[in-house]
């Protein structure tokens, strides 16, 4: 698993002009993000070539794709 | 009984048969508001003059004879985030950023369409982004069951005003289970329906991707009454379905034969509290006693769902508060703007991946778990609603394990946009209500309700009022 950095997470933060991001803020949101990016990456290795190929856009099509049949 | 124990479809046809009058049911209303208000703080404002105004016309408008409306007459609250041009939102906030929006609701004008009576808006998490009804700006939202203990959140004061009897139902938003778990902390049923079967416009938007209003009330037949009113296609919404909407109260004749109730084998029943697990099981005997079929099923990678869910609501509620946060900092709670600004550090490809994986993890989900049952049944909330204390935790280190015990079951489906519908069962050792939660394959939510209700008929879970202690 790629662990965000924390240094990263501050360098990233001032770049954008967060300036209240210190430190310990900058632990707290890398470890959020770090769990978040993780689920990404385990989600990609159990899938196979030709997943990353969808149209976002598509994912309220394919909830109505695979509707309930009406009674 | 008093009217304020009827339901919304008792009351509605009361109104309508006019054995009670609009005025009189919002008199009743108000009148529990000025008493519970000060020890729940559900609303964020209360509407007495507009709602008896609304009330009159509505009296009035029975007396002439015309044709009434649905919900005509019955006074409703909302989370105070659904926007009205003659008003402001406090979207729980001390100072709103331009970007969450304005304008007019389309679904609080469907609602004034069909009758309804807009009696207050509705205490809520700051900018929607909490699972436990603390907020430093409105003041925190308490379980009527219990002061001491949560009622949950995002839409907090939607799950305590509809258990006290302070309205018949109301609107959240659901983007975590920001329904689902006020309905189950205060004992009262709240509905997820699918993404895009109820408009986003004019709603504070939180992660657009993933939000979706949903509903509280105290029996199936008036969620479907609400649902109905509001849901079908909005122009006003690029993303919201042209799906039919089927008649939802007259899909809920009883009976649950041939029905198959999926029970997870896997997730969502780890580490679930000993009292909640009882009162899940003995739900599911309930359910198979009216003839439902319990099948075990396996749940594909649900272990992943709740990040992947997180990567969209974090990268997209930066996107909206990113630039207003940057210069108002201190106008955020440290959780809230801690939260927010994680999607600062979500690298663009992440968001990117987990936005082109969720049709086909919604296709397999489906796949392995639809092809067995026809609903899943798990439990909304594994733990008894803890207390505000324990969960007061803030900005700090621990904020992370908190949320993630509080969503465990609920964020999964709105990663999967897959209705939910959480179902009182019970009361765990503490005297907090709890909860099961009915999922179904998408737009199924007529399948929900019709569990939901044939369930209330061997049950009085959902007929149980907090007292005034």
């Amino acid at each position: 698993m790629n662990k965000i950095d924390s240094n990263a997470v501050l360098a990233l933060a001032r770049a954008q002009g967060h300036d209240w991001i210190d430190v310990a803020a900058a632990q707290r949101i890398a470890a959020g993000a770090t769990a978040a990016v993780a689920a990404v990456e385990a989600s990609l290795l159990q899938g196979e070539a030709g997943l990353l190929i969808e149209d976002s856009a598509g994912f309220q099509v394919t909830l109505e794709q695979l509707a309930e049949p009406p009674r | 009984m008093t009217v304020a124990n009827w339901t919304l479809v008792e009351v509605a046809d009361a109104i309508r048969a006019r054995r009670v009058t609009s005025r009189e049911v919002v008199e009743s209303s108000l009148t529990r508001i000025g008493e519970w208000q000060p020890r729940i703080n559900a609303f964020a404002a209360v509407l007495a003059d507009s709602a008896l105004a609304a009330a009159d016309r509505a009296d009035a408008a029975v007396e002439a004879g015309g044709p009434l409306g649905p919900l005509h007459g019955v006074p409703l609250a909302h989370k105070d985030m659904f926007f009205r041009a003659s008003r402001r939102s406090s979207l729980g906030s001390y100072n709103a950023p331009p970007a969450c929006g304005a304008g007019e609701s389309s679904l609080l004008g469907r609602l004034d369409a069909a009758g309804a009576v807009e009696i207050g808006t509705l205490n809520m998490c700051e900018f929607a982004l909490g699972p436990t009804g603390h907020n430093a700006w409105l003041g925190d939202c308490r379980n009527p069951w219990h002061t001491d203990h949560l009622a949950c959140g995002s839409s907090s004061g939607g799950g305590a005003a509809i258990a006290a009897r302070l309205a018949f139902g109301g609107f959240g938003s659901d983007t975590g289970g920001s329904v689902r778990l006020p309905a189950s902390a205060c004992g009262v049923l709240g509905l997820k329906p699918t993404n895009g079967r109820v408009t986003l416009a004019g709603m504070m938007p939180l992660s657009p991707s993933v939000d979706v209003p949903g509903i509280f009330a105290r029996s199936a037949r008036d969620v479907g009454r609400l649902l109905g009113v509001v849901a079908g296609h909005d122009p006003r919404d690029p993303r919201c379905s042209r799906m039919p909407v089927p008649e939802f109260d007259a899909q809920l004749e009883p009976g649950l034969a041939r029905v198959r109730i999926g029970v997870p084998q896997n997730y969502f029943h780890e580490g679930i509290a000993r009292d909640v697990a009882e009162r899940i099981a003995e739900s599911l005997r309930a359910l198979t006693g009216l003839g439902a079929e319990v099948v075990p099923v396996e749940v594909p990678a649900p272990e992943h769902l709740t990040e992947l869910s997180r990567v969209l609501v974090y990268t997209e509620a930066a996107a909206i508060h990113g630039p207003w946060l940057r210069e108002h900092a201190q106008d955020y709670s440290p959780q809230v703007r801690m939260r927010a600004a994680t999607g600062l550090a979500i690298p663009a490809a992440a968001y990117q991946q987990a936005q082109q994986l969720r049709p086909e993890i919604l296709r397999r989900f489906v796949a392995a778990v639809f092809a067995k049952c026809d609903v899943l049944h798990l439990p909304t909330l594994g733990i008894p609603v803890p207390t505000l204390a324990e969960t007061d935790v803030g900005g700090s280190a621990a904020m992370w394990e908190k949320i993630a015990v509080l969503v465990r079951c609920t964020a999964p489906f709105n990663y999967l946009g897959l209705p939910a519908l959480s179902v009182p069962c019970g009361f765990t050792d503490n005297g907090l209500p709890t909860s099961f939660q009915l999922v179904g394959r998408p737009f199924a939510e007529a399948t929900l309700l019709r569990v939901a209700n044939t369930y209330e008929g061997v049950t009085d879970w959902v007929r149980r009022a907090p007292a005034m202690h």
